[in-house]
């Protein structure tokens, strides 16, 4: 039976699952846009890689993006690990000279630097959002460009149009303005895309070395305006990894291999069946002191399978593995 | 007099003191989200994180009859010199018939502090009042010499939260202490609590500093409890601030830790951002991970600190998280922050352990 390796990537915008087989070949990545229902997607998309893969056990299961929590104990996750690492592992794995990796997701921007395969430095932005994918998304839907050809359109811009970047809301008031002097979509599409890129380098590439080879990956490496605007910028060739959108999940499956071929440990998988029950997430203020959390309850059919936010571990001990 | 103080340090022994020289005691309750939101609320938009916190917690404490709030002033150009009469301002606008004694440095205003101390000394005879004073100083040593432990300890523990529980059990058997003498037996007393704790002290872990605005290093209600987060992560937390400490500080200012800041910053900006500085290298010194810095957002002392951190972090080899925290922190992608540094410090200590023949591998 073939040893598959399962990673799950939960972001903000979209889900995206990747299985790696033993020796570290992808066979299987795809992505899924959220709409509001995360776990729904990973039920669906596990029945998936059942179908596919008949003759097969799960070895390992590692989860990474900002749902890892939920997905992780959802799952029965053997890693669960934060996003900068997913990512620079399977960037690196891909590139093993990469320098400088950009990555660009719904509502996080990262930057990590890279030296010998080892991540020395990272950032990611703070409060605002002015710099990533959610941004453009709602962008594309007020000028009716669908997002998907959003970059094709950018690149068709005749003229350069500057857009305020500090803020979400003043970029948006900037391109009615431009609109209203009579600038094309392109254009302004265009100028969008460069006063993202600008705002991206500002807030998280600042004190920062960029040095080639440069990776772009995340949702947003897709729009290949924002592509040309960094390339503009940096003056340096920008690599768009072939599956730039499914790394976090990829590098999860590389870092559940590397713990399986390190401890050689059966995976905590919790199999197909228990997936599709019904979950049922409560919150609740625990009044047990003055601390007052707000703590966060999963079940699935009256058994608790995760908690989160107690401080005193009241609750956190009683989960049933 | 019911007198209140804010939520910093070892507060049950400013408790026990105040009690000593007969005063009724509101304790502070501790900082919760809701001190936090209340104090947001009544605070100006763009002041620092700390005096929102301790504004609500002053409000949580009126709100249970306080009625005299004991804080101490700052020295420097800081805009913290003014918080104690920013808060009074404050509470009595919005109706509190409230009193704030501020204690300022005798160096600096000799008559204040002597008139303070008086109402403080309740009419008391002085040897009872030096008597007492001298208890609480010790009883701060001793409480901050058994943090320190704890915080060493912490990352070894096998039980998770062993240590935090103990923590208070030993915070309240100090706060029980009457005398020199008894002193004496509730230190040994806390000693064999903290020698019971199961620990496995083979564990490999990483060595952390941690630097930064004096409250937000201080009060783990501020800081989301960093120290214990990072102990899970089997990550020991180093801070030089502790109250002890800034005794010892404004006793034997430490000239140095100073004069090694001054090749990074020559003068004092009005924070501790050249102890911070100071710090930094010392940890450096002894052989250190990594550091974090925790800066409350808008913090013009710590934000000169940040902007000096990249040429510290590459003149020095040692990586250096900065956090700028406030009410509006999310500590979720903190959280990714933070678990991607201890990522990439156990990356650099394997690397370190086998051998790079010395490479600097933390290249800006």
């Amino acid at each position: 039976m073939a040893k598959l390796f399962v990673g799950v990537d939960v972001g903000s915008v979209s889900t995206n699952l990747a299985i790696l087989d033993d020796q570290g070949a992808l066979l299987f990545d795809k992505y899924y846009r959220n709409d509001g229902q995360p776990l729904r997607i990973i039920q669906t998309g596990m029945a998936e890689i059942r179908e596919s893969f008949k003759n097969s056990t799960i070895s390992g299961v590692g989860v990474t993006g900002s749902g890892r929590l939920l997905a992780g104990a959802v799952l029965g996750a053997d890693v669960v690990k934060n996003e900068i690492t997913a990512h620079a592992t399977a960037a690196i794995n891909f590139y093993p000279d990469v320098h400088t990796i950009l990555e660009i997701g719904g509502q996080d921007s990262k930057i990590i630097i890279v030296r010998d395969r080892v991540v020395i430095d990272f950032a990611m932005n703070t409060v605002c959002a002015a710099g990533t994918g959610s941004f453009l998304d709602h962008q594309a839907e007020r000028l009716k460009a669908p997002i998907g050809q959003f970059g094709d359109l950018a690149l068709t811009a005749v003229n350069r149009v500057k857009i305020a970047r500090r803020c979400t809301v003043f970029a948006e008031s900037d391109t009615i303005a431009k609109q209203q002097l009579g600038f094309s979509k392109a254009e302004i599409i265009n100028g969008l895309c460069e006063a993202l890129v600008r705002n991206y380098l500002t807030n998280l590439a600042r004190d920062k070395v960029l040095e080639g080879p440069v990776v772009f990956q995340g949702g947003v490496a897709a729009n290949r305006g924002i592509r040309a605007a960094f390339e503009r910028e940096l003056k340096m060739e920008i690599v768009v990894p072939r599956y730039y959108d499914v790394m976090g999940a990829i590098g999860a499956a590389l870092l559940a291999r590397k713990q399986w071929e390190r401890t050689g440990a059966e995976s905590r998988f919790r199999g197909f069946n228990r997936l599709n029950m019904e979950l049922k997430p409560a919150v609740f203020e625990c009044k047990g002191c003055n601390n007052r959390r707000e703590v966060i309850r999963v079940e699935q059919e009256g058994i608790m399978i995760a908690v989160w936010g107690d401080k005193c571990r009241k609750y956190s001990n009683e989960v049933s593995a | 007099m019911k007198i209140t103080f804010p939520h910093m340090g070892p507060v049950l022994i400013y408790k026990k003191l105040f009690e000593r020289l007969g005063h009724e005691v509101i304790m502070p309750p501790r900082p919760s989200q809701r001190t936090i939101e209340l104090g947001a609320k009544y605070s100006p938009e763009f002041i620092c994180f700390p005096f929102k916190i301790i504004l609500g917690s002053y409000l949580e404490a009126l709100e249970l009859g306080a009625e005299v709030i004991v804080t101490t002033g700052f020295i420097g150009a800081c805009r913290a010199v003014y918080y104690g009469d920013l808060s009074e301002r404050i509470l009595r606008q919005l109706g509190y018939k409230v009193k704030v004694i501020v204690f300022d440095s005798p160096a600096e205003d000799f008559q204040g502090f002597l008139r303070n101390c008086r109402e403080i000394g309740n009419r008391r005879p002085l040897p009872e009042v030096i008597g007492n004073l001298n208890l609480a100083i010790r009883l701060i040593y001793a409480s901050d010499y058994f943090q320190k432990q704890i915080t060493h300890l912490r990352p070894y523990e096998l039980i998770s939260g062993t240590f935090s529980r103990k923590w208070t059990e030993i915070q309240s058997l100090l706060a029980s202490c009457v005398s020199l003498k008894h002193l004496k037996k509730v230190i040994k007393e806390a000693r064999q609590i903290i020698a019971a704790v199961p620990i496995d002290i083979s564990r490999e872990i990483l060595k952390v500093g941690l630097v930064g605005e004096i409250y937000l290093v201080m009060e783990g209600c501020s800081n989301n409890e960093i120290e214990e987060k990072l102990a899970k992560f089997g990550v020991e937390v180093v801070r030089k601030q502790y109250i002890s400490n800034w005794f010892n500080h404004f006793l034997f200012p430490p000239r140095k830790l100073l004069r090694a800041a001054d090749t990074y910053l020559k003068y004092t900006v009005g924070g501790h951002e050249k102890e911070n500085i100071g710090y930094i290298l010392e940890f450096k010194k002894r052989g250190f991970d990594g550091i974090i810095h925790l800066l409350p957002f808008g913090c013009m002392p710590e934000l000169v600190t940040q902007t000096i951190i990249p040429a510290l972090a590459t003149d020095l080899d040692l990586p250096i998280l900065s956090l700028s925290l406030d009410e509006q922190t999310g500590w979720v992608s903190n959280m990714i922050r933070l678990e991607a540094f201890v990522e990439l410090l156990w990356t650099r200590h394997d690397l370190l352990k086998e051998n790079c023949n010395g490479k600097v591998i933390c290249r800006r």
